[in-house]
Order: C-alpha cells, then structure tokens, then sequence
C-alpha cells in the first residue's frame, strides 16, 4: 500500500476508532477535539490572509533561493505543514475517486480513454457510474491513468495495492500525483493549467507544481529515466541520460528577503480555475466563431462557480442536487425558496404545474435549446482544451453529443451529455471485458491493420470488413479468453460460426449519459418561452429529436429518436397530444364564448329576480 | 382531500334522488290516486307549441346529459385509479368534450331558464308532498349554470400566460370543486327535469 493511501487509511481508521469510543459519562470532562490547523481555522475575517510561506520539499524540508541544487517544491508540505489539513482535504470529491467507500453520486463527466487507431473511445471512472469501466477492467493501472488524465486531475494518485512492481518503481520515479492546492487557488496570472498537464505527460508528477506556479523552470522528464532514478540521487544514471534529468531552477527574485514566497492565494477559486478542466463547448463555437456564443446566465451576472459550488474544509463541493442536503445552493433554493443574490422568482406564468414534478429545472434552462439533431460538443476533460498542442480540430475525438433528453433516477426528464462507447473486448459469461487499446494494437500491427489516420482527429477509415478482420485476429490471438468482440454504435459486433460478422444489441453497447447543469439559460431563452408548442408539437425536438448514433462505421451513423431516452414515455400520447393543440385556440375560444354567454343568462335572471325582490318588499309578488 | 369531497358530494346527490325516489313511493300507496299535487309548471307548457321546438329541446337535454356525463367521468375516473393528475388519453378525451359540454350548456341555459324562473308558487310547492320537484330542478338548474362559468374560466385562465404555477394550482382547484359541484348540480337538476316532465306528460 502506498504512503499516501497508508495515511489515508490510518486517518480514516483513527477516525472510526474516535467515533467508537463511548460516549462521555454526564458530569466527564469533555473530550479534547483535534485542534484545526491555523489556516484551517477562520476568525471570521472576510479579508483575504496572505500567503508569504516557505516552500517545503518532500521530504518536508524549506526550499532557500540559494540551495545548490534545488528541490521540488511539495504542495502537500507547504500548504500542509502547518497551516491545512491536506489530508481532510483529500477526501473531497476532486481527489476522491479512487478511495473506497466514497459514494459515487449522480453520474458525472467520464474520463475518455481514447485510441484512434484502434477506434476507441471508452468511457472511464473510479466511481461506480453505470455505463463507465473502471481503469483496472482494462488492465489499466493508476499510474497509467494518472500520465493519460493526471494534467486535468488536481491530484490525489498515489501507487495502489495490487500494482505491479513495475508501475512502483514508475511511481518512484515520477513521484505521486499530491494534492495540487494550487490548481484552484493559486489566482496569480503566472500559474499555467497547461505546463501542468504537460509535465504530468512527462510524468514530472513530483516538479508539476513548481513549474506549473512559475515559481520555477522545471526541464527534464522523468518518463526518460530508468526504474532505478532517485531524484534525491539525480547523478546515478548513466551519462546520456544527464540532459534528461528532471530538475527546477528557481527564479531568485520571486523570494523575499526572508526567504519565503508570496503567492497570489484565493479562498474562493476564480471561475478560470475551474473552467480549465470544466470547460464544455459547443464544436460549432470553436475557433473563429467563439465570439458568437453566450455565457451561462449566471456567469454574465457576476455570478462565480463557486458562489453555488461550494465546499467546506472536507472539499465535498456541493454539486447543486434538487434532493441534497445543501438545498439552499440549488436552482430552487435561490429562485423559489431563497433570496440569494437578488435571485428573482420565477412565476412560470401559464405552465402548467406538473411540468415541475417531472422535469429537472435544468431540462427547460440549460444546455442548448434541443434542435432537430443534437449538436456536438469538446470538454476541458476528455479534450484536453488550453492544453499545449491539443487538436482544434471540431471532430477531435471523442465525440460528444447534447442536449439528450432522459429520465434520471428521481423520474424526472433532465437534459444530458451522451457518448457512445467504442471498444474491443471479449465476450465472457454475456458480459464484454474491455481491452486494453494496447493490446488491440498489438494485433493490428502483427496483422498489419492499422487504419489509416486523418488530421481532423476524428476515427479512422474503417468499415465493416475492417472490423471483421480484427475480431479473427484477435479470436486467433486467445482463444480460450472468450469470443473477441467490437462495440460501437450501440451494437455489439462479433462473428458467427461461419466467420462472418453480425451485430446485435447489448447492454454494455448503450450510451453513456451524464446530466447537464450549465450553461444556463435565462427565462427568455428557455425552453416553453415560444410556446407549449416547444415542446407539444408533433415535430418537437424534445421527444421526437433525432440523437446523432456515432461509430468509426460510417454504415452506422444513423440517429435514434429521442424518446428512445425517456423511459416509459407515452410516444404516441404524446403525438396525439400535440395534434389536439391545434384545436387549443378554438377550445379557448368556445369555453370563453360559453362562459360569457352564461354569464350573461344569470346577469339577465339575476336583474329581473332584483326586480322581483323589489316587488315582494311592495307586496306584489306573484 | 378531493377525493373524500367528491364521496361526498356524489353521495349526498344520490341520497337526494334516494329520498325523492323513497318519498315519492311512500305518498303513491298513502295517497289516493290524482291526490299527488301536481308538479306542472305553467312556464313549460308554454315553449311545447312548436313541435321543432320541441324536438330541438329533447336533443339539447340528451347532448347536454351526455356531454356532462362525459366530462364528468372523464374527470372523476382519474381518482379511480389513484392518478393525482389527469394525464394522458383521459385528459384528451376531457379537453375534447369539453368544448360540446361548454356549448350544450350555453343551449340548455338557453331552454331552460325561461322554465327555470323562481315564481311564489315555488315556495308552497318546495312544502307540499310530491311538489317539490319543480322548484329542486329551478334550484339545481341556476346552481349549475351559476357553477358553469367558474368551472370554464378558471380553467380557460390557467391556459394563458396569466397566472404563475402557485395561482395555476389554485386555479385547478377552483376548477375541479366547482366542477364537482356542477357535475352534482347537472345531474341532479337532469333527475328532476326527468321526473317533472313524466309527471306531466302522465298528467
């Protein structure tokens, strides 16, 4: 077990065992709480504390400007030390994932292993979201995962049990993934996202922070050194290995004179910070078109992630459910039950309630309005967006669809992201082991089948034959380990007894979709602002949309309605149902007409029984 | 809530025509033959001239029973099956009756108001045995009408952009209890239509 995880457990284990302990007899001396860290614990100042520390390495020792050969600073230590609970801190849900016993929560953005040139895209998590394979089903290890995805993860990858003792001696070398403070807080215009991600790709874990604050030059890579490479010992390696060796200078003239360094840090992150993994973006506003796309409505207001998203010491950044225990820090608790902000209460004028306990607010207000067929979007996480290098290209993979339109677990229909998986694997006991695009490449090559690529980043050009000659190849390759498979297009594809390749539906072929929360938008721009016949008309696209189907197989690229999504929909209600509102106007119509008509029988009967009244009171009443 | 609310109602409505129709058969065997006073009233006699009159009436009274029949089972049923809402087929089949429901009551009103008039004769009638017919027809008639036109424009109201969801949810319940009360009135007021008329043709 890694150190990192080790103290983990033990903090965790310390805890249970302190929550264990009976309680305290009345008339006891209370119990002493553990003292919070100095940062840890607020005096209640809205000023913002400044943050003249001493760098700490690893080993927990101070960085002086002069040191003759200077260590990586670790974010742990500095911020750790004496001032924060790092370890508190790393049980929250950006540093979370590969803990046990964390709940997964509602289903969340995937990470997207993607390999062209074996035409896979699969989806990824450490949490257990249905419909995501955890990195060890592909015979991924985590430190595999954190080179693939660790630019975009604020940290928290440490060696696991049951690596192998290869992949220890990488994490040797490259150091963990620690909890990077700074990738949310560091507010100071040199702190760079990108030179992060692009020393994690060199596996520079331990020197990622220092270069990425600009506190430092950081040149070498750790990818390039052997198993044996201890940075403690850098000269150990060989001669030709010299230029290569990870090392950061620091800049003398960002320390003070007493040594120490001043950095920029925010309590609140800045919505830049988050946008740098959490960015979606529409792949038709890419590019030269970007100037033409809108802000969530709450971002043009002012409004910051974190003024909803918020966290305590735990870091458990609420995620705005209808149903979660933070409910002043959802839609409803600002604009219905609140008055956060100024928020303004919506009156929904002419919905009919019953819209409200069956959609999520987010189904009318966020994400695009649904158009005919769903457009495509690039994300900061599965795109590497700002990322040095990163291809522009609107059909980069993966391919990711929005807005589709599905139940969620609660029955209400909300708006989602989509990707379809695209994999090879082996068919055990009915259900598809995935492969490791590595191991599929091996085959390619030895069948010498590697798809030709093209610069668009998009899939290669396959077909079907392509795809059956691949699954014989990798049926010759093991055998025994269960007919070789290919998902893609939400058909699962393997050969018959005759060698011939037929598809067929399968579970594990289905869509990924996670929920849309932003971008929102105003009333004026929501779905129903035109009309009940945004929704109730027989070409509506929010039952009768098509949703892109995607595959490296062109033959495949068809569209599925989108009512296909909306479990248990009525569909051919709901036709029926938009065609009656073209006789709406006239039912208004004929009831108004009706109405006034009787009302003005009983305004008639009513004078004349006056009339009437008043003659009884003379005594003529007949 | 509702669901009690239309028990009741309906209950009570049906207790009504239970005691007219109880009561009724009470006074036959204890009183002698053509002492039951009769329920004739002068104002229906009058509109019987005209035999298209008189056929276009039976059609508006069987269009009406029925429309109303239809509305409200298309509207009650939903409790039936413990739905809170009415969706689905029920609710097309509702809003497309509704419009003939609102038009045969415009017709019904039309006539049965004239016939509808409270005259003093009512008051004596409401007391004296086997009478009191013709003044629980008025009675129930101008309730029905009178819960007519609550019943539509609230519901006409939650179809524009009018009213937010809170005042909508209000406006449903205007709708539903005033149609409860119509639908009780409608029927009520059909049973003793059809018992004055056969009194009067039996005459």
């Amino acid at each position: 077990m890694g150190i990192a995880r080790f103290s983990i457990a033990a903090a965790l284990a310390a805890m249970s065992l302190l929550q264990a302990q009976p309680k305290a007899k009345p008339g006891a001396a209370p119990q002493a709480q553990p003292k919070a860290k100095l940062g840890d614990n607020s005096a209640g100042s809205r000023g913002q504390p400044a943050h003249i520390i001493a760098l700490r390495d690893p080993e927990g020792d101070t960085i002086q400007p002069g040191d003759r050969r200077a260590m990586p600073f670790s974010v742990t230590q500095t911020c750790g030390g004496d001032c924060h609970d790092v370890a508190a801190i790393s049980r929250g849900w950006h540093f979370n994932a590969t803990l046990p016993g964390v709940p997964a929560g509602r289903n969340g953005q995937p990470w997207m292993l993607v390999d062209r040139e074996t035409a896979t895209q699969i989806p990824l998590s450490y949490r257990t979201w249905p419909g995501t394979y955890r990195p060890q089903q592909l015979g991924m290890s985590s430190r595999e995962f954190a080179v693939h995805f660790g630019g975009r993860i604020p940290g928290g990858m440490a060696p696991e049990e049951g690596d192998s003792s290869a992949d220890r001696a990488r994490w040797g070398v490259s150091g963990n993934l620690e909890v990077n403070c700074l990738a949310c807080h560091d507010a100071s215009p040199a702190y760079d996202p990108a030179e992060y991600a692009h020393q994690v790709a060199l596996e520079n874990f331990r020197y990622a922070p220092a270069a990425a604050s600009g506190l430092g030059l950081v040149t070498g890579s750790s990818r390039d050194m052997p198993d044996i490479f201890d940075y403690l010992l850098p000269n150990s390696v060989e001669d030709s290995l010299q230029p290569k060796i990870p090392k950061v200078e620091y800049a003398p003239a960002q320390f003070l004179p007493s040594g120490k360094v001043a950095f920029d840090i925010v309590r609140d992150a800045k919505p830049s910070s988050c946008y740098s993994c959490h960015t979606n973006t529409d792949t038709e506003l890419t590019g030269a078109t970007r100037w033409k796309g809108q802000d969530d409505i709450h971002s043009a207001r002012g409004i910051a992630c974190n003024q909803c998203h918020r966290n305590g010491l735990d870091h458990m950044v609420t995620r705005g459910y209808e149903k979660g225990a933070e409910v002043s820090l959802t839609c409803e608790g600002c604009h219905q039950e609140g008055n956060a902000m100024g928020a303004p209460h919506p009156d929904h004028e002419g919905i009919p309630p019953i819209h409200f306990a069956k959609m999520t607010c987010t189904a009318c207000h966020s994400g695009p309005l649904p158009e005919t067929n769903t457009r495509q979007l690039k994300n900061g996480m599965t795109h590497g967006l700002g990322e040095f290098n990163v291809n522009k290209a609107a059909q980069a993979l993966p391919h990711l669809y929005y807005p589709v339109f599905a139940r969620q677990a609660d029955g209400k229909l909300a708006p989602n992201r989509l990707v379809w998986p695209a994999f090879w694997g082996r068919l055990q006991k009915g259900s598809v082991v995935p492969l490791h695009p590595e191991q599929v490449k091996k085959a390619l090559l030895k069948g010498k089948l590697i798809a030709p690529l093209s610069p668009d980043g998009s899939w290669p050009n396959a077909d079907e034959h392509w795809v059956e000659q691949v699954l014989h190849l990798l049926n010759e390759d093991a055998p025994s380990q269960g007919p070789a498979v290919y998902i893609a297009g939400g058909k699962l594809h393997r050969l018959d007894s005759a060698g011939k390749l037929r598809t067929e539906d399968h579970a594990q072929a289905q869509p990924y979709l996670w929920p849309i929360a932003h971008d929102v938008r105003p009333a004026s721009q929501a779905l129903g602002a035109k009309g009940c016949q945004d929704c109730h008309a027989t070409d509506s696209a929010l039952f009768f949309g098509n949703v892109a189907v995607d595959s490296p197989l062109a033959a495949e690229r068809v569209a599925w309605k989108m009512n296909r999504f909306e479990k248990n929909l009525d569909v051919d209600y709901q036709a029926r149902l938009a065609r009656t509102w073209r006789y709406r106007g006239m039912l208004k119509g004929i009831g108004l007409a009706a109405a006034g008509l009787l009302l003005l029988f009983l305004l008639a009967y009513a004078f004349r029984a006056i009339d009437r009244l008043s003659a009884v009171t003379a005594g003529r009443f007949r | 809530m509702y669901r009690t609310a239309v028990t009741v109602v309906f209950l009570s409505a049906l207790g009504i025509i239970a005691a007219d129709v109880v009561l009724r058969l009470v006074l036959r065997r204890t009183s002698p033959p053509n002492r039951v006073t009769p329920s004739r009233d002068r104002e229906g006699a009058e509109s019987a001239n005209h035999p298209v009159v008189g056929w276009l009436r039976v059609v508006v009274n069987l269009v009406g029973l029925a429309s109303l029949a239809m509305v409200a089972s298309t509207g009650f049923s939903a409790l039936l099956t413990n739905d809170n809402a009415m969706t689905g087929d029920r609710l097309i089949w509702h809003v497309g009756t509704a419009p003939a429901f609102a038009l045969a009551a415009v017709a019904v009103t039309l006539f049965w108001a004239h016939r509808n008039r409270f005259s003093s004769a009512d008051g004596s009638r409401l007391t004296s045995a086997g009478a009191w017919a013709v003044p629980l027809r008025k009675l129930f008639f101008w309730l029905a009408v009178a819960l007519a036109v609550p019943t539509l424009l609230s519901i006409l109201a939650a179809m524009f952009p009018l009213f937010g969801s809170d005042d909508q949810q209000d406006l449903v319940c205007i709708h539903r209890y005033c149609a409860l009360l119509l639908s009780a009135a409608g029927f009520l007021f059909a049973y003793f239509a059809l018992v004055t008329w056969r009194e009067r043709s039996r005459d």
